[in-house]
């Protein structure tokens, strides 16, 4: 029995080097994979923006290019959800016949396409090229799988608000290409004149619905992305803005009286019957088409639904300059690609021109990025999106933005249901949600330093471990933690506040200063005092 | 097949051909395992291909030795356990102990590579704007073209030479000024020229000013921003002299507290236990939510066994016409996807819309605010819940009735004693020790039951005044989903939600085992009866 045991041993250490063998063809790419890409940099500030010499399109392929071999000389691969499949293998079939590089198109569904990139890209087994709303593309970049972009002088030729949605910490890390938002759809049978203030707009529904010839006043589909438009037009918002256009977490809008104001309208209309409550979106989309809602706030991706349904709708704005949020659709390029450069001059060469933007945009029925197609874009839904969309802001690409949703969905709930007033609950949402924002070590105060890990932390220099965590004094003037057994030696440490070292004191309380050093001739203990007046540590050893 | 022959293997019985089919069979087994094993341990999946190969290593010695093959009947299943269930089980506890999620998602060596990937351009660096061309034996020269309108022609290994278009051996300029042809070259339009993947990589010019190509539209004097240093796991930025060290998985300043994106997966101790007893969610209404997370599943539990028993007990008589007919129908429930049913309830559960708040409007002219109302709402996820599970229990019931024999209700019979009497003291006990164990592990079952929660209204309706997200029909496990995750702040912690689980786990684990104090006492009782 292990004669036969030692055969089968000996097959199997022959049959794996074989294999490995074989592998070894295939596996020597990955290791080329990983040197490309060095090109990819964040744009230092000093880079030179623009030649003096105006660009022509450089997309034109120069007469002198060498005649191409039958083979595609290279292949990049891109990700695309089905609907836009079929829009972006045309691109791919043009540029495979104009540059003999082939653009392979693999459907991914929408929801998933973040979660399988995530999987992918870090083995080196991802695409080339990924098509993400925006704020699905600030996760990937702040996990490190995107290559910035470096649009050149092609970068004028995007909406700003677009480029600034593909931004983050100054580096864009994608190219827009269309911009969606929400708009008022509404029934040109039914309405005659247009609503100038909400109000009027409610009016209009309540006189339609008195005449039995709707059933509801307006089509609010459920959640509060569709009214955000309405909570703007109050005053309201969910994060405000820094000078530099970032959204800044710790300032919460929701529970402003222009917030309370938005939730105490739908309040009082599902009261009175006028707003169905709730109502999801494909009940609301289907009493539209049937000319049973005067009024419907949706996007661009329900305009094939309408058009088919032959009911005589229009496109306009928000009444009282509401600004919906907006996403805007980009592409990315695979930090880990081996292709970085060929993927960035696909984009940047070919689907920045205009004929393919023209095609995208037309073909996706969404107002492009682009500027010139922007511009003379002549189809009169789109224009429409574009008008009520002007002062769009795009949705929060920051991760905050996750916990905002349920505690403001949960909040009017209780108030269109009438268990809370609508100032209590949205004052009620805002406090949970800034909970869950704000950093639970607010207020720690800590002493990291390289004695930490003997001291009961899991390592040194970690300003928010519980172990060495200071404790404020009786009086309150001072904080002090200790006294910490240790080992003779040389020890450095300095002050952190908040469990975190944005805010950080060394030698003689500077700010950001020198680490302070102290030594332990044999072994003792150590306590530590810090004075927040004048931000000093005091380091006692026994 | 009698078990004394696997025992006793008689060693002729093995034709060679069967023998040589078993070899055959072995070899392919190792052969596929071992190129899977390869390939993982190339991926960076060390706990997977540990796994792998143990697992494998085992059906080895199962199939290969006599004294092991009485296990060779199980191997599929235990090969199957320790994949799906034991492995799971080590990844989950091990990431439990790690940062693992979003900002945090690569491997450290992933990271560093990102990170020393990134370049910068020194204050008396230049950038130019850039043309390439090509010679027949596959070199390049670039054409460069500075801010000032100065153009450059640089090759590998020599520092760039002043040209301009016209010049000998250059052709003429285009409309930008770019020469059409180099004497040897060939002009690569940018998309031919990118097709190269070693073009980036190319240094041309000369040492310590060398120019490489960063993006379609510039070439400049890079360097790389951030050195390593093994020693203290450390890095520097060249640009600005500050040193960022490696603290829990993020490498940072302790100067500046500034962070270098992305992070790296690393062992943060009790870190994520420590974060979840200290979090938001143990302050909200966490005694109510465990209140019905108790009730929920005992209520389910009694009510679709209730059901289920009383059909199974009107099947059970002998004289019920069209009996298969309706035992078909009344299985139907349990043959529909469970998404499916709990999406189309909600539906007709809709307060407006909805089939039944129609119904009942028409009728009793009164619509149940399934929704709005907290306990309407509780109402409603037992009803859906009664409906998902109440055949499953008609089947165990009609099985287990079958077994309790007749003559004991005879005897009851001719003692006088009434059917529900029957019931009582006969069905009810002997039934209760064969469905027992099945009722604890519906129990358990329901106690998670997330799917069901999650889909009919998302935990709702939320809870008044709650300091947390929280709703009525919350249990443990959705609560905590919408607060580690859904709402969690910080994007997706895969650590956090590991920790999370496990102490989910382990209140689980301590139900179960009081629980099974219970089985133990019913077995008890019936050895005793």
């Amino acid at each position: 029995m292990f004669r036969k045991a030692s055969l089968v041993l000996l097959l199997l250490v022959a049959a794996s080097l074989l294999l490995i063998a074989c592998g070894g063809g295939t596996a020597s790419q990955p290791p080329a994979e990983t040197k490309v890409a060095e090109a990819t940099a964040t744009p230092a500030p000093a880079a030179p923006t623009a030649t003096p010499a105006p660009a022509a399109p450089t997309a034109t392929p120069v007469p002198a290019a060498p005649t191409t071999p039958p083979a595609p000389a290279a292949t990049l691969v891109l990700w695309v959800d089905a609907p836009k499949a079929p829009v972006f293998q045309k691109v791919a079939d043009d540029f495979l016949a104009k540059y003999n590089v082939k653009i392979d198109i693999q459907i991914t569904s929408f929801g998933q396409i973040r979660d399988k990139f995530q999987t992918a890209a870090p083995t080196g087994e991802g695409p080339d090229i990924i098509i993400v709303p925006h704020d699905q593309g600030a996760v990937l970049v702040a996990n490190g799988l995107i290559a910035p972009l470096d649009l050149g002088e092609q970068q004028e030729m995007f909406l700003p608000s677009a480029l600034s949605a593909f931004t983050i910490d100054d580096t864009l890390y994608g190219m827009p290409y269309v911009v969606e938002n929400v708009a008022l759809f509404y029934n040109k049978d039914l309405v005659t004149s247009l609503p100038q203030t909400w109000d009027e707009l409610i009016a209009t529904g309540k006189k339609l619905q008195e005449e039995q010839k709707v059933s509801y006043c307006l089509g609010l589909p459920d959640g509060n992305y569709h009214a955000y438009a309405l909570y703007t037009s109050f005053g309201g918002y969910v994060f405000g803005r820094d000078a530099q256009g970032n959204y800044n977490p710790q300032d919460l809008g929701l529970d402003n009286q222009g917030a309370v104001k938005a939730v105490k309208f739908i309040e009082d209309n599902v009261k009175n019957g006028c707003l169905p409550s709730p109502l999801d979106g494909a009940t609301a989309l289907q009493l539209f088409t049937e000319g049973k809602l005067p009024f419907l706030i949706s996007g661009p991706w329900n305009l094939s639904t309408i058009i088919t349904s032959g009911v005589p709708y229009a496109i306009t704005n928000f009444p009282e300059n509401g600004a919906p949020f907006s996403g805007v659709y980009g592409f990315m390029v695979n930090a880990k690609s081996p292709n970085v450069l060929l993927a960035q001059t696909f984009l940047t060469e070919y689907v920045a021109t205009e004929e393919v933007m023209a095609q995208i945009s037309a073909d996706e029925m969404k107002a492009s990025a682009y500027k010139p197609i922007f511009e003379q874009n002549t189809n009169a839904d789109l224009l429409a999106f574009g008008q009520a969309g002007v002062d769009a802001v795009p949705m929060p690409n920051i991760p905050e933005m996750g916990s905002v949703w349920g505690s403001w969905g949960d909040a009017v709930t209780l108030v269109v249901t009438g268990k809370q007033a609508s100032d209590v609950a949205m004052q009620d949402a805002a406090k949970k949600i800034r909970d869950v924002i704000a950093n639970p070590l607010t207020g720690m105060v800590n002493a990291p330093g390289s004695y930490q890990a003997k001291a009961g932390c899991s390592g040194d220099w970690q300003p928010d471990c519980q172990a060495t965590a200071m404790q404020k004094s009786d009086d309150g003037n001072s904080y002090r933690s200790g006294p910490f057994k240790l080992p003779a030696g040389d020890y450095e440490v300095k002050v952190a506040l908040d469990g975190s070292w944005n805010t950080n004191y060394g030698v003689d309380g500077k700010a950001g200063g020198d680490n302070i050093k102290f030594t332990l001739k044999a072994d003792g203990e150590v306590s530590f005092s810090y004075d927040p007046a004048t931000n000093l540590l005091t380091v006692v050893t026994e | 097949m009698s078990a004394t022959s696997t025992f006793n293997p008689p060693k002729t019985q093995q034709t060679p051909f069967f023998s040589l089919i078993r070899w055959f069979f072995i070899l392919t087994f190792n052969f596929g395992v071992i190129g899977f094993i390869y390939q993982a341990l190339q991926l960076g999946y060390m706990q997977l291909a540990g796994v792998v190969t143990t697992v494998s290593i085992l059906v080895n010695v199962i199939l290969i030795f006599s004294w092991a093959s009485p296990y060779r009947w199980m191997v599929i299943g235990l090969a199957f356990m320790i994949l799906f269930t034991v492995y799971p089980l080590i990844f989950t506890i091990s990431i439990a102990f790690t940062n693992y999620g979003d900002g945090h998602l690569l491997s450290q060596a992933q990271a560093l590579e990102v990170i020393q990937r990134e370049s910068y351009l020194p204050k008396t660096g230049k950038a130019y704007r850039w043309t390439a061309y090509q010679s027949p034996d596959g070199n390049y020269v670039l054409w460069l073209q500075d801010q000032d309108g100065q153009s450059y022609l640089v090759r590998e290994g020599s520092a760039p030479v002043a040209a301009k278009a016209g010049d000998p051996g250059i052709g003429e300029a285009d409309a930008n000024g770019i020469p059409k042809s180099i004497e040897g070259f060939t002009r690569l339009n940018p998309i031919l020229a990118a097709t190269d993947a070693k073009l980036p990589q190319i240094k041309f010019g000369v040492e310590g000013q060398t120019i490489q190509i960063r993006s379609p539209s510039e070439a400049a004097e890079l360097r790389p921003r951030y050195v390593y240093d093994s020693a203290t796991n450390s890095l520097t930025d060249q640009e600005s002299g500050e040193i960022f060290y490696a603290i829990d998985g993020t490498y940072t300043s302790r100067t500046s507290g500034k962070q270098i994106v992305p992070g790296y997966q690393s062992f943060v101790g009790v870190r994520n236990f420590s974060d979840f007893l200290q979090s938001q969610a143990l302050r909200g209404p966490l005694l109510q939510i465990l209140t019905w997370n108790i009730i929920f599943p005992l209520l389910s539990v009694v009510s679709t066994f209730s059901l289920g028993l009383a059909i199974a007990l009107l099947f059970n008589d002998a004289a019920m016409p069209f009996k298969r007919l309706f035992r078909t129908l009344l299985l139907v429930p349990y043959t529909i996807p469970t998404v499916i049913t709990i999406l189309i309830w909600r539906g007709m559960m809709n307060p407006d819309l909805g089939i039944i708040n129609q119904l009942t409007r028409s009728l009793l002219g009164f619509s149940p605010p399934w929704t709005s109302e907290p306990i309407w709402a509780q109402a409603a996820i037992l009803l859906i819940n009664l409906w998902l599970g109440y055949p499953y229990f008609m089947l165990i019931s009609s099985g287990a009735l079958r077994s309790i024999p007749a003559d004991l209700y005879e005897a009851a019979t001719i003692d006088g004693a009434s059917s529900w009497q029957a019931f009582r003291t006969i069905t009810l006990p002997l039934l209760l020790v064969a469905v027992g164990p099945l009722l604890i592990a519906s129990y358990i079952y329901n106690f998670n039951n997330f799917g069901l929660i999650y889909l009919f209204i998302g935990g709702g309706p939320p809870i008044v005044g709650a300091t947390t997200q929280a709703g009525h029909t919350d249990i443990l496990i959705s609560y905590v989903y919408k607060l580690a995750f859904a709402s969690g702040g910080r994007g997706v912690q895969y650590g956090l939600a590991s920790a999370i689980s496990i102490v989910v786990f382990s209140i689980v684990a301590t139900l179960t085992l009081i629980q099974f104090r219970f089985t133990n006492m019913w077995e008890e009782m019936s050895r005793n009866a």
